[in-house]
């Protein structure tokens, strides 16, 4: 009988089913389950496993190996960019100057170094 | 011994007015229906946004053929190097309001954090779905050395997180004046700061001021109990979903 305080009539132990009823019994319920901490702690190792080991290998590794390797050198400005030409090849926009690279596994090869033409930037960096 | 001698404030003596106060709001945020459980469900949920954010970034960047355009009001700013303030800046201001939020409102941590893991879910799709180059004559920003273990995201970054998070702060403490001019002043101030180093487009600035607030509504659909536990804490405990 729904009559007077809302609050009375929700909270009869009467749970409906399907996705309403889901969702009043998330609701009413006052304690957090075992079994749903253990599912939060699953799915943070679940989307780490996934981040890890199968979506960052699907990403371009040269392009990195190339980042990686020109700042390692330290042959780079802070206004560095690079663009993909080629499988394997890399040009790297820096300091004024366009180079070239090739990648060899891990480490990288520098084809041609020539001036940057752009040129619009008021000042080098 | 008498039972007020074993008391800690007896030992103690009463707390200060503030410790009161947070002491008064962590008992009534305790005492809600499955506080824990919303926390640790919005810790994993932002978890995985910064998951999602950085692989999405990490895709746009290695991007091939991202063309590089002028922008009218940064042909009009000098560059001015303001990396030290754009970067501590952000990262003071965002732990900064995270550890308040914990510490003064606990019963709003939930619904914040699982805002801010839309607006991360919602800037990673953006990124994705946008392939520019830097602006021109771009200055790097972030930590010098290394970032996010070596890797620097030089494409555009569509939309600006410097202006972002600062101004979702706002618009969560919205009911709360300081609260709300010191986020949208920060998000204005690194946004400029960002644009005079040619880091964002004006778009990506603009852009950022447009889809917080819809980040926040988004949230707020989604996340209604967290949201109205905030909002209201004398909340009747118990609510039936209509």
């Amino acid at each position: 009988m729904m009559t007077g305080d809302l609050r009375q009539d929700t909270e009869t132990p009467q749970v409906p089913r399907g996705w309403r009823g889901w969702k009043n019994h998330q609701v009413l319920r006052r304690d957090m389950p075992l079994h749903e901490l253990l599912v939060t702690i699953i799915l943070i190792v679940v989307v780490w496993v996934a981040d890890v080991f199968v979506v960052r290998p699907a990403y371009d590794r040269d392009y990195f190996t190339v980042q990686r390797s020109v700042r390692a050198q330290k042959a780079n400005c802070r206004d560095m960019v690079v663009d993909y030409q080629a499988p394997g090849l890399y040009m790297v926009s820096t300091c004024g100057r366009k180079r070239l690279y090739r990648v060899h596994g891990k480490k990288v090869v520098l084809l041609s170094d020539v001036p940057d033409e752009v040129g619009t930037c008021p000042k080098k960096h | 011994m008498s039972e007020k001698a074993l008391s800690i404030r007896a030992v103690v003596g009463a707390p200060p007015r503030l410790m009161q106060y947070i002491l008064e709001k962590w008992r009534k945020a305790l005492l809600r229906p499955h506080f824990f459980h919303s926390v640790l469900l919005a810790l994993v949920l932002f978890y995985f946004a910064i998951s999602f954010m950085l692989n999405c970034a990490r895709y746009a960047e290695t991007y091939p053929y991202t063309p590089r355009i002028h922008d009218f009001l940064l042909n009009l700013l000098p560059v001015v190097d303001m990396n030290a303030f754009a970067t501590f800046g952000i990262e003071l201001f965002i732990w900064t309001f995270y550890l308040m939020t914990l510490i003064f409102f606990p019963e709003r941590f939930a619904f914040v954090i699982k805002t801010f893991a839309v607006f991360k879910i919602a800037r990673g799709l953006a990124l994705v779905m946008t392939h520019l180059g830097p602006p021109l004559c771009m200055l790097e920003d972030g930590y010098p050395g290394s970032t996010f273990g070596g890797m620097f995201f030089t494409k555009d970054l569509f939309f600006s997180g410097h202006t972002g998070y600062p101004i979702l702060a706002a618009v969560l403490f919205w009911d709360i004046p300081w609260m709300r001019w010191i986020g949208l002043t920060v998000g204005l101030m690194l946004g400029f700061s960002t644009l005079l180093m040619h880091d964002h487009y004006t778009i990506d600035v603009f852009g950022a001021i447009v889809t917080t607030p819809v980040a926040y509504f988004i949230s707020r659909w989604l996340f209604t109990t967290d949201y109205l536990a905030g909002v209201d804490p004398y909340r009747p405990v118990v609510r039936q979903v209509e």
